[in-house]
């Protein structure tokens, strides 16, 4: 077969080729190691020795041109290609995405690693005690002794061994102080139980997450900055508190610190109670028999401890107004929390 | 605790003060007040009128006619008490008026008759609030007077109500009781007004029997009854006396406008008397018809085996440890907590044998405990009243009767039994630690004005250590320490005034324990890593779901007193409560993944239970067969397990059914160990409990023991360096026998390695598929590869000869094409 045949059928079939992968296998077919261009060269061996130099010549020629017109189509081909492709107008980016399976974080376990983030970041150390406690933990220490009316004001759960569901976290107190040597900073999270009938606003499981700095000096004032810089974090805006008289046993002096409500801004609205300000945790200095339970003593070591709602502070900060989700495991309600 | 603005201003001069800025001051430095209500306003054109006609119209409808003062009108009354006001008072509300619930009343024709406007109730008025107290009320359960229907009144005269009533219009704080509950102070009108004085710097005035002339509150020296007090240590203080001339009436206006104002129910004159001291001083005192006391002989001792009926008609085992107020032959009340039946004061009473007394705090509280009975009196008694009140309460009481009572008068002596009054009580306080503890520097003048203020005597005021005498009414558990004087300091000068300061702190390594940190990686693999739910669930057991599971109830921590029986005890496994919420949640979908991180209750003899940490795993979804929802169950640990980074995990199938778990599958379900350490079970759920549930999908679960994993788990996580030569993959598939487990093929093609094992570097299970019966086929990939070399083809196939040898000969299996 002559060069130019060869070429020609070549040339032709190059320009015949509409789909890069058929250039592809035209390639081969042409220019690869047993090519028809390829060929041709076997037949300068066996060609007179006088027409071995042109034969030569016009083979690479071939060779030359078919490369040539190879290339020249690949590029038309794919320039088409993505013309074609740009131009395409039916391409939908409103379908909705395929995501792989998400899950999802119960809310108190983000707003608790939240909180623990913070006190983290300030020094304190993160505990964890037992959910049954002894007497001694749950009251006694905290000098709430039998008979004391403070006993009345937490509907206790007690085991028929005479145990207790802590009513608290702050039985973690005196097992803090009695584990760890002063001065020192813990925060301690976890459930909490009142023996109290359920409605939207009331659980008899709910979370607390209890704090307490032990040193030889602390303040009131200590106090104020730490639980601002606490809500102002956590809430993610800086937020005003007030401390006014409250009640707890095992702190003198005792307090309620309220929040300014964030919802009204402190102008009353529904959720403050038209007041303004919402109730968000109680604190205060650590009663010196509490001390004394704990092994410290109170003319050496001052504390102070603050214990806040983690189950209200969830449902300030999503807007859940019916307590019984936080418990209840519907997914529909889970799965809104990543 | 309701407390009224005008009781407030017969302690305190509250002119020009606003009321709702003394609550707003008493919330934040004193105790919070749940609400601020106004009460009786809005009744400008309201008029009491004098019912001069009543004439039944229909079974249900009066005709009354009524004058105002000025003018005679008509109307139609359906209260049924409308009869029984002929001739006496009633509230009349003119056409053309709104009263304070919004509701407008118009001249209307009722059944033919024009009606002039209505006869209200205090309901209708909006003087009743929010009801009656709660509860304490000791004579509840027999009330039965005029008020049930429109508002009766005697010995008045038409005219406008606020005339008529003049203290009608007030304002109430809800103090909320538990905010005082270490106040034996504040449990009256007195205490809080004293407060209120000393927030605004106005004295508090005299007591109503503190006259000049002394004549008030006076006993005459005629001999009194007869006391015996068996225990004083229950009974501190006893006084008593009688009353004569005593004639049981309806009280005056005033009186049951105050008593109304703050929730009480009148009742008759002695009674709402008594109930009237105690709501002003916080002293609660009872009154005895003194005919019944049986030789004048008034014996406080301890309940022998007896029983007595209560004024709330209930008839009470008395224990041993109750403290009883008898005479010599029976009990009369329960002391501290509620008078007993047979000496009540009674229509026709004359006489009136008076008690106000200090009792023992945990006693009182104690026996109403015990008794169930929960009374305006015991919830002051258990307070820890300051015994000097008891004094000021009784001839409070005899100047109020002889006040309102005409006739009546003190017949005997005020007999006062106290035989050891307490000792005065001075703390010492330095004024350095007041400024130190709050915070704030605080003048040493500011300190002694607000302590005097409060009541305390200071003495040392030259040498800096202050001796500061607690008054009587906060000395008997309140005010004891140093810390306490310097929350009174703080609470008067406002906390709003200490700034917040930073606490000054040596740095020290944060510290984010090892169990917080492996419950954030299980939390993190399962939601993110898993695409599973986290949930909460109580500690508490659902029993139903147990008792469906045919799971043991006992040998769980039980409560005593349950919220509920479905609630009685606590879990000793995880999975339960995970199936409880699965059930619920599959009337929505089928697709639940759950988790939960908690703690388990085992109990222990004599300590407390043990308490572990897991993780608990359901999933139920739809898929092809059991095989996949274990796989896909397994495939969730493994990937836990290597999130916590443990080894791997050995997995030892379940041989048996497990009584204390009836929802494991005894043949599909495994255990496992990680080194030699029991760290949790999985398993698909038993067919009996799968039958037992309403799961819309097949369900597997697992739960794992976090604090073993943590003990026994945790490998460091080390780099390997990448292969520098390359890996050869080769496909096998056996035919093999179908009880042959897949981990035993696994495990052969490893050794069958032999001498080439080490260059065995990967065998991954790909696929099996069931041939017959007996046998089926499994498919492996396996990657060869050397670290000093690369491999030639015929070293791969001879290793991979010797595996099928090896196969061959251990488990029967053969080559597949
Ligand atoms: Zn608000």
């Amino acid at each position: 077969m002559s060069v130019e045949i060869v070429q020609a059928d070549a040339l032709a079939q190059l320009a015949a080729a509409t789909s890069e992968a058929a250039l592809r296998e035209l390639e081969v077919a042409l220019l690869g190691k047993k090519g028809a261009i390829t060929e041709l060269t076997k037949m300068i061996a066996t060609a007179p020795p006088a027409e071995r130099g042109p034969l030569g010549k016009a083979i690479n020629g071939a060779k030359a041109a078919v490369t040539q017109a190879l290339e020249a189509r690949r590029s038309a081909l794919v320039e088409g290609a993505i013309a074609a492709e740009l131009a395409d107008r039916r391409f939908d980016v409103t379908l909705p995405g395929r995501s792989p399976s998400t899950g999802s974080y119960h809310p108190v376990s983000l707003v608790q690693e939240r909180l623990e983030d913070i006190f983290v970041a300030m020094g304190f150390r993160v505990l964890d005690f037992y959910e049954v406690e002894d007497d001694f933990h749950n009251f006694e220490a905290l000098n709430i002794p039998k008979n004391h009316p403070a006993r009345d004001m937490q509907d206790t759960f007690w085991t028929t061994d005479g145990l207790v569901m802590r009513t608290h976290t702050s039985p973690g107190q005196i097992r803090a102080m009695r584990s760890i040597a002063p001065p020192f900073r813990a925060v301690f999270p976890g459930k909490v139980f009142r023996n109290e009938a359920i409605d939207a606003s009331h659980e008899h499981t709910f979370h607390q997450l209890e704090g307490l700095m032990v040193d030889r000096e602390v303040s009131v004032a200590n106090l104020i900055s730490t639980l601002r810089i606490m809500l102002s974090q956590v809430m993610e805006r800086e937020v005003t508190i007030r401390l006014r008289p409250g009640y707890f046993p095992f702190v003198e002096p005792g307090f309620e610190c309220d929040m300014q409500c964030l919802i009204c801004g402190g102008g009353g609205c529904r959720v403050c109670k038209h007041s303004g300000w919402v109730e968000t945790l109680g604190c205060g200095l650590v009663h010196p028999n509490v001390l004394r339970h704990a092994g410290l003593n109170p003319e050496e070591w001052q504390a102070w401890a603050f214990g806040i709602g983690l189950s209200r502070l969830v449902m300030m900060r999503y807007g859940i107004d019916d307590i019984r989700h936080v418990m209840g495991g519907d997914l529909r309600f889970l799965q809104q929390f990543v | 605790m309701k407390i009224s603005w005008n009781w407030l201003s017969r302690h305190v001069d509250t002119a020009g003060l606003d009321p709702r800025e003394v609550g707003r001051l008493f919330t934040l430095k004193v105790a919070e007040l749940d609400g601020i209500h106004p009460r009786g306003h809005g009744l400008e054109r309201v008029r009491v009128v004098r019912v001069e006609a009543v004439e039944r119209h229909t079974d249900k409808l009066s005709k009354v006619r009524i004058f105002d003062g000025e003018a005679h009108h008509e109307l139609v009354c359906g209260a049924p008490n409308a009869p029984s006001a002929l001739g006496r008072f009633a509230v009349w509300v003119p056409p053309g008026t709104t009263l304070p619930d919004g509701k407008r009343i118009e001249l209307a024709v009722v059944r033919g008759i024009e009606s002039d406007g209505m006869l209200a109730s205090k309901g209708e008025l909006g003087l009743l609030g929010s009801g009656p107290a709660a509860g304490g009320d000791e004579h509840g359960a027999r009330a039965a007077d005029d008020n049930d229907g429109i508002w009766i009144l005697d010995g008045v005269s038409p005219g406008p109500l606020y005339s008529v009533v003049p203290d009608l219009r007030d304002t109430i704080f809800e103090v909320d009781n538990k905010a005082i509950t270490h106040r034996p102070d504040l449990w009256g009108h007195r205490g809080v007004a004293r407060e209120v004085g000393c927030l605004v710097r106005r004295p508090l005035k005299a007591l109503a029997h503190q006259s000049a002339d002394g004549t008030r509150g006076a006993f005459p020296t005629a001999e009194g009854p007869k006391v015996t007090v068996e225990d004083a240590e229950l009974c501190p203080r006893y006084l008593c006396a009688v009353f004569g001339g005593v004639r049981v009436e309806r009280s005056p206006l005033w009186l049951e406008t105050l008593l109304e104002a703050v929730g009480q129910r009148p009742r008759s004159n002695v009674v709402d008397l008594t109930n009237f001291v105690m709501l002003d001083l916080g002293n609660p005192i009872h009154a005895f018809d003194a005919r019944e006391v049986r030789g004048r002989h008034i014996v406080v001792r301890r309940a022998r085996d007896e029983a007595m009926k209560t004024l709330d008609g209930v008839e009470r085992r008395l224990a041993s440890d109750m403290l009883v107020i008898a005479d010599p032959e029976r009990p009369l009340a329960v002391a501290g907590v509620m008078g007993g039946e047979n000496s009540e004061i009674a229509p026709h009473t004359e006489e009136v044998l008076l008690e106000a007394a200090t009792f023992s705090a945990d006693s009182v509280r104690k026996t109403a405990s015990r008794l169930g009975l929960r009374t305006d009196a015991s919830a002051r008694f258990e307070k820890a009243l300051d015994p000097h009140l008891a004094e000021d309460a009784a001839r409070l009481f005899a100047h109020l009767l002889q006040a309102t009572v005409p006739g009546a008068h003190a017949a005997t002596r005020l007999v006062d039994h106290f035989p050891a009054p307490p000792p005065r009580h001075v703390v010492p306080l330095e004024p350095a630690v007041v400024s130190k503890r709050l915070g704030l520097a605080v003048a040493l003048e500011t300190i002694t004005d607000t302590l005097s203020r409060l009541g305390c005597t200071i003495a040392g005021l030259g040498s800096g250590h202050l001796e500061v005498e607690v008054p009587s009414w906060r000395a008997t558990r309140d005010l004891r320490l140093p810390e306490d004087l310097i929350e009174e300091v703080g609470r008067i000068i406002g906390y709003a005034e200490i700034p917040p300061v930073a606490p000054l702190v040596a740095v020290s390594a944060p510290e984010l324990p090892k169990d917080k940190l492996q419950e954030r990686r299980v939390r993190r693999f399962l939601t993110l890593g898993s695409g599973m739910s986290e949930t909460l669930s109580y500690a508490f057991d659902w029993r139903p779901m147990l008792e469906r599971l045919g799971a043991p109830t006992a040998g769980r921590v039980l409560m005593q007193h349950p919220i509920s029986a479905d609630l009685d005890g606590l879990r000793r496994d995880l999975v339960p409560n995970l199936l409880h919420q699965a059930e619920k949640n599959a009337r929505q979908t089928d697709t639940i993944r759950l988790y939960e991180v908690g703690r388990v209750f085992h109990p222990e003899a004599g300590q407390l239970p043990r308490q572990p940490r897991r993780v608990g795993v359901l999933i139920s979804e739809p898929a092809e067969d059991a095989t996949a929802s274990w796989r896909t169950l397994r495939g969730v640990l493994e990937g836990l397990l290597a999130a916590l980074h443990a080894p791997p995990a050995r997995w030892v199938p379940l041989a048996a059914e497990d009584p204390a778990r009836p929802w494991l599958h005894p043949t599909r379900g495994a255990e496992l160990y990680v080194g030699s350490a029991l760290a949790g079970v999985a398993s698909l759920l038993h067919p009996r409990a799968a039958r037992a549930l309403e799961l819309r999908r097949p369900a597997a679960v697992a739960e794992l023991d976090l604090d073993v994993l943590l003990a026994h788990g945790e490998a460091p996580v080390r780099h390997a360096p990448l292969p520098r030569f390359p890996a050869v993959p080769y496909d096998l598939a056996f035919e093999v026998s179908r009880v042959i487990p897949t981990a035993s093929v696994a495990a052969a093609i490893r050794e069958g390695a032999r001498a080439g094992a080490a260059l065995v570097r990967e065998v991954t299970w790909l696929s099996s598929f069931v041939l017959d019966d007996e046998r089926r086929s499994d498919a492996y990939h396996l990657v060869f590869r050397a670290d000093d070399r690369s491999l030639t083809t015929e070293e791969v196939s001879a290793h991979t000869a010797a595996i099928v040898a090896h196969l061959q000969e251990a488990l029967g299996a053969t080559l597949r094409g």
